[in-house]
């Protein structure tokens, strides 16, 4: 079902003065596969996906796209790559229209070589905004409505759009459903299982651990910035999965409720 | 509006062209500053330094001018270049450097640069500008007396930046969200940097209107920002950063002159002025708060009319 393997962490490291939020960190995630990345808070799931999308500088270890290895690559040089991330803040920017938070920080602009001191070319924008929202079924009446004034639901579609819209090789989900109510949560999820069909590679960061076992393949767990293991992420490994986070005694007879 | 209605009932004289000019003219160095202001007001930041920046350049150019009149083109490259030095020098030390928050390190940078004018100066008005400065600040074209024409240009230069072009869309996005600016890749100290070079630059052509208008280089204290800062939030800019109009600047910076214009033709005693723009921009200030407050209750019942059609 895995194709090539498209994402390669390699003993990652990373510090913050005393304190090791990622200790040599390895794993792979392939062409159409789903990696639920799990572990308590604290555990350096956040940190890693900073490492990942170029917002952090990794200290030690390497990071592989589709067989290149990058070190120190700036935000806009990693989503250039292909890579989209959707944060679990959502890193909106509420005083802005919904198209101009889709293209922020890459917008189309003219003359190109100008880059940032282009204009930006607002009909083009408005026009690809419409295309990618439709393309991903998602509703919203008014493209130049600033984000503040939209639903929570609204908003985090529009958060996970962004991530996964541009984003060709792989997608990053921190956390993409934990402020929502049952049917946006559907919405959202929705959004991620189609992405394997386009060969997109998939982490999932997640405390739910039913949503977890019912979209992703294999499951990397975190504890105190250490990997403590990888498994298939299916319904018999429940008990498993939430030992390995917690650090406890291997499950059996510790009373986990499913 | 409500200001020019009163005043054009009280006194007949408020209304008529050559004063509506007068008002302009008169409004048009704060509506300058005020831009230079606006710029760091959208980023969620302050520059109180603005104002005796405004001082310093004209007393450099006053004093160039004074002492080798045969390089009078001179004088405005070399204004403006202090102007984007000093603002440079605030980057350098909020952006790069990191040192204190950027009211703090301008209002440090207000005095520094108000002493260094007095230095310059020897602590007198140093008089004569070259005749193209006057032409600019004195003269009309169509019609039009050149302040206007100045804000005019510099409003609609700061419009298309601010409104059209990538950069100045990414100061918007820092002002509404610099943590979602950095991860999106938007170069947020680069983007910063250029905000205070930018004002500072501002700073310096308000400077060669002034010198103009007085046809002297002026050291001064520099709490002429402080009303610039005034009229950009009578504009509606919100000092949280993210929002703030060009134009609606402009037009603060007008109502501010214009309440000083009135109270002068009522005859009211100048030292009421300073409490009539205290009042305007506390009034401003409660009257776009409660503007927010109606705009959240809107947004709250749009969205639960939305939950109930799904």
């Amino acid at each position: 079902m895995a194709g090539d393997v498209v994402l390669e962490i390699d003993r990652l490291t990373k510090s913050f003065g005393n304190h090791t939020a990622l200790d040599a960190v390895s794993f792979t995630v392939s062409a159409g596969e789903i990696v639920a990345l799990l572990g308590d808070n604290g555990a350096g799931k956040s940190t890693l996906i900073k490492c990942v999308s170029g917002v952090y500088r990794p200290d030690q270890g390497e990071i592989a796209l589709n067989g290149q290895r990058f070190h120190s690559e700036s935000v806009a040089g990693v989503r250039a790559r292909g890579v989209g991330v959707v944060y679990q803040d959502l890193a909106l920017f509420d005083n802005m229209s919904v198209a101009e938070n889709l293209f922020a920080g890459s917008e189309p602009c003219w003359p190109r070589p100008l880059r940032g001191w282009g204009l930006v070319k607002r009909r083009a924008m408005l026009d690809e905004a419409r295309r990618t929202l439709e393309r991903l079924e998602v509703r919203i009446p008014n493209l130049k409505t600033p984000v503040g004034l939209l639903s929570g639901g609204q908003r985090q579609a529009i958060a996970v759009c962004k991530g996964i819209a541009f984003a060709e090789k792989l997608v990053i989900l921190d956390e993409p459903t934990a402020a929502l109510g049952l049917r946006e949560r559907g919405n959202v999820l929705r959004l991620v299982r189609q992405l394997p069909a386009a060969g997109v590679a998939v982490i999932l960061v997640s405390h739910n651990l039913e949503e977890v076992i019912s979209v992703a393949d294999r499951a990397v767990i975190l504890r105190q910035g250490k990997q403590v293991g990888g498994v298939e992420a299916t319904e018999a490994q429940h008990e498993t999965i939430v030992s390995m986070i917690v650090g406890g005694r291997p499950a059996s007879g510790n009373g986990q409720q499913h | 509006m409500c200001i020019w209605l009163l005043f054009a009932v009280l006194s007949p004289y408020f209304f008529t062209q050559s004063n509506l000019t007068n008002i302009l003219v008169q409004s048009s160095s704060i509506a300058l500053l005020a831009l230079g202001a606006l710029l760091v007001v959208i980023v969620g930041s302050l520059d109180v330094s603005l104002g005796s920046t405004v001082g310093f350049c004209t007393v450099v150019g006053a004093v160039l001018f004074r002492d080798h009149p045969e390089l009078g083109w001179l004088v405005v490259p070399v204004m403006i270049a202090v102007g984007l030095a000093i603002g440079a020098v605030n980057s350098l030390v909020i952006v790069t450097m990191r040192i204190g928050n950027a009211f703090i390190v301008t209002l440090g940078m207000l005095y520094v640069v108000q002493s260094l004018s007095y230095v310059v100066s020897g602590g007198t008005q140093v008089p004569g500008m070259p005749d193209y400065v006057l032409t600019v600040a004195n003269n009309h074209l169509f019609g039009i007396p050149g302040p206007v024409i100045l804000v005019l240009v510099a409003g609609g230069l700061m419009s298309l930046f601010l409104n059209r072009i990538a950069w100045g869309r990414w100061v918007f996005a820092i002002g509404g969200n610099a943590e979602a600016a950095s991860k999106v890749g938007i170069p947020v100290r680069k983007v910063l940097f250029s905000v205070y070079v930018i004002a500072g630059a501002l700073a310096a052509i308000t400077a060669v209107l002034t010198a103009g208008l007085s046809d002297a280089g002026v050291p001064e204290t520099g709490f002429s920002i402080l009303q610039a800062i005034a009229a950009v939030v009578i504009g509606g800019a919100s000092l949280n950063g993210g929002r703030g109009s060009v134009w609606a600047t402009i037009v603060g910076a007008v109502i501010l002159g214009s309440i000083t214009n009135g109270l002068v033709l009522l005859d009211v005693s100048p030292n009421w002025t300073p409490f009539a723009i205290g009042a305007a921009l506390i009034t401003a200030v409660g009257l776009d708060a409660l503007r927010q407050e109606i705009e959240r209750r809107l947004q709250l019942r749009q969205a639960q009319m939305q939950a109930e059609v799904s």
